[in-house]
């Protein structure tokens, strides 16, 4: 078959294109992070339910005054939960 | 907030949004009608729920009572199930995964504006998570490339072909992590009996940046305004009996730079 051969043999043209065209990519190390402190910092990957777990049920008052537990949030594809610091500060 | 901004987007996708803090609910009361907030904020007085969750800042001395009961901030992404199917937290505070960051990493199709590159043998889209980031945002630039019926590009690592690779340019404050491809599926060729790494469907390249929190940082962008982001997708494209010649194609990404997020302050 003609066009197989074709294929067969452009694939050392191709290696060598392959080769001239060979780029690394580049990875800039992340920035360093500021010291923290008082106390070490725990390893934060590794606290709290991980991927698989079941994170625990609870029931809060949300902005409104209304209780919300975990499964009353939940949406039909599941839930964006976020943990922040404060909003007042 | 930046979920703000994402919420009806999640919303039409089925996924629900909530935020967790220690605050009053006299305090969250008050943030969300300044802010337009229109997702629950909820209330944890005590940090129980935030213990409970095991991610309580234990490094914080009980004395300091502003920031004693903060948890280490950070995301879960829960199936309707409650189960976790990722879970983003960074060691300092003002290093913040965008959620739309997160989605992208996730697989989800986002609202943003996208820029379309097509050949015969490929279709790129390209955009960034986020249009608007700030030191410390790590966000993700976005490839969903789409090979054409009967067409297969080479996956990073492949031999013998030109695989595909996404070089960005480097500058100062912006890290650039390793691009996430997919894993690649086998192609036998059979003329030669060879097997070779491909990516033949629709599949997404993600490339995760992070902008520098540190001083030094905010000083340098402290009257930038946006910033450009270049790079180039290098790849070749062939089908079963032809390998068209490689391609180069440049991209860019322009982005509105903000100063650190001072969002939550009240005055």
């Amino acid at each position: 078959m003609p066009t197989t051969e074709l294929r067969g043999f452009s694939r050392t043209i191709r290696a060598w294109v392959t080769a001239a065209f060979a780029v690394y990519a580049v990875v800039v190390p992340s920035a360093a992070r500021q010291a923290p402190s008082g106390p070490a910092l725990p390893d934060v990957q590794k606290l709290g339910p991980q991927v698989g777990g079941r994170v625990p049920d609870f029931a809060l008052n949300d902005q409104h005054g209304q209780s919300r537990t975990l499964t009353s949030l939940l949406g039909p594809k599941g839930l964006v939960l976020e943990f922040y610091r404060s909003a007042d500060w | 907030m930046e979920l703000q901004g994402r919420v009806d987007s999640l919303k039409r996708q089925g996924i629900a949004v909530a935020a967790v803090s220690y605050d009053p609910v006299a305090v969250l009361a008050d943030f969300s009608a300044r802010r337009g907030i229109t997702f629950p904020l909820l209330s944890d007085p005590g940090s129980l729920t935030i213990k409970k969750y095991g991610i309580f800042n234990t490094t914080v001395p009980e004395t300091n009572q502003q920031t004693y009961g903060v948890p280490f901030p950070g995301t879960f992404m829960l199936n309707e199930r409650g189960i976790v199917t990722a879970r983003f937290f960074e060691q300092a505070y003002q290093e913040r995964n965008t959620v739309a960051s997160m989605l992208a990493r996730l697989g989800n199709k986002l609202d943003v504006p996208a820029t379309k590159v097509s050949s015969p043998q490929v279709e790129i889209t390209s955009f960034a998570t986020d249009t608007t980031v700030a030191p410390g945002t790590h966000f993700s630039l976005v490839l969903d490339v789409r090979p054409a019926r009967g067409i297969h590009v080479y996956a990073p690592g492949v031999s013998g072909y030109k695989p595909i690779a996404l070089v960005i340019e480097a500058q100062p404050w912006v890290g650039l992590k390793a691009s996430r491809y997919p894993t690649p599926e086998d192609y036998h060729f059979k003329p030669l009996n060879e097997h070779v790494q491909v990516f033949q469907r629709p599949f997404r390249i993600v490339q995760d940046v992070a902008l520098d929190a540190s001083t030094e940082a905010q000083a340098a962008l402290k009257d930038v305004s946006s910033m450009t982001l270049k790079g180039t997708l290098s790849y070749q494209a062939c089908d079963e009996k032809i390998c068209f010649s490689p391609q180069s194609v440049p991209l860019t990404w322009t982005i509105a730079v903000r100063q650190l997020d001072r969002e939550r302050a009240r005055r």
